[in-house]
């Protein structure tokens, strides 16, 4: 909406007092114990190329607008991957992060996660409280 | 149902190994702080 000229608002999880530590890379576990190699390359191929994107977001951008022609039909498409890599990269920057390296989540937050999907989500018990989640007006009403 | 045991699903045995430094961390916080306006 923002790359259309609307003005728009993000609120981030943590602003409810949710830890969240974003996207994870995924595996099986088969693979896992039997080439931890691979799996080891894919991560540190994906974890430089987040470094590349942090440190050089105008080339990064560059890059994907390259891959990725058909973009250019969409006259907002440059200004939506600019403004969504530069959020993305805003919720990257945390304490976290900067001590432990990329990549690294507190499996803290992994439990609290969990726990959280199955209390509101995972109980046939829930279905109301389901639906207040889902609903636009759980959210804090506009400052401005 | 209970919760699966965190550390037979999540691990950081791959993360962590590359670090910004300071300077980059700089440049980054620079970079995104138009964005601090749109969260809530």
């Amino acid at each position: 909406m923002l790359s259309k000229g609307v003005q728009s608002r993000w609120m981030l999880y943590s602003a409810a007092g949710i830890r969240n530590d974003g996207q994870t890379i995924t595996t099986q576990k088969k693979t896992l114990e039997s080439d931890p190699a691979l799996c080891e390359a894919v991560t540190g191929g994906l974890l430089e190329a987040l470094a590349f994107s942090l440190t050089d977001p105008e080339e990064s951008l560059g890059l994907f607008r390259k891959e990725v022609p058909e973009m250019a039909l969409n006259p907002s498409a440059k200004e939506f991957a600019r403004i969504g890599l530069g959020m993305w990269q805003h919720g990257i920057d945390r304490p976290e992060v900067r001590e432990h390296g990329l990549g690294w989540s507190n499996a803290g937050s992994y439990a609290e996660t969990t726990d959280l999907v199955m209390q509101y989500l995972n109980s046939p018990a829930c279905s109301g409280r389901r639906q207040m989640l889902c609903s636009p007006t759980a959210l804090p009403a506009r400052s401005s | 149902m209970q919760r699966p045991q965190t550390d037979a699903l999540f691990t950081n045995r791959f993360a962590g190994k590359i670090k910004l430094t300071e300077a980059d961390w700089a440049g980054v916080r620079q970079r995104v702080a138009e964005f601090d306006k749109y969260l809530g």
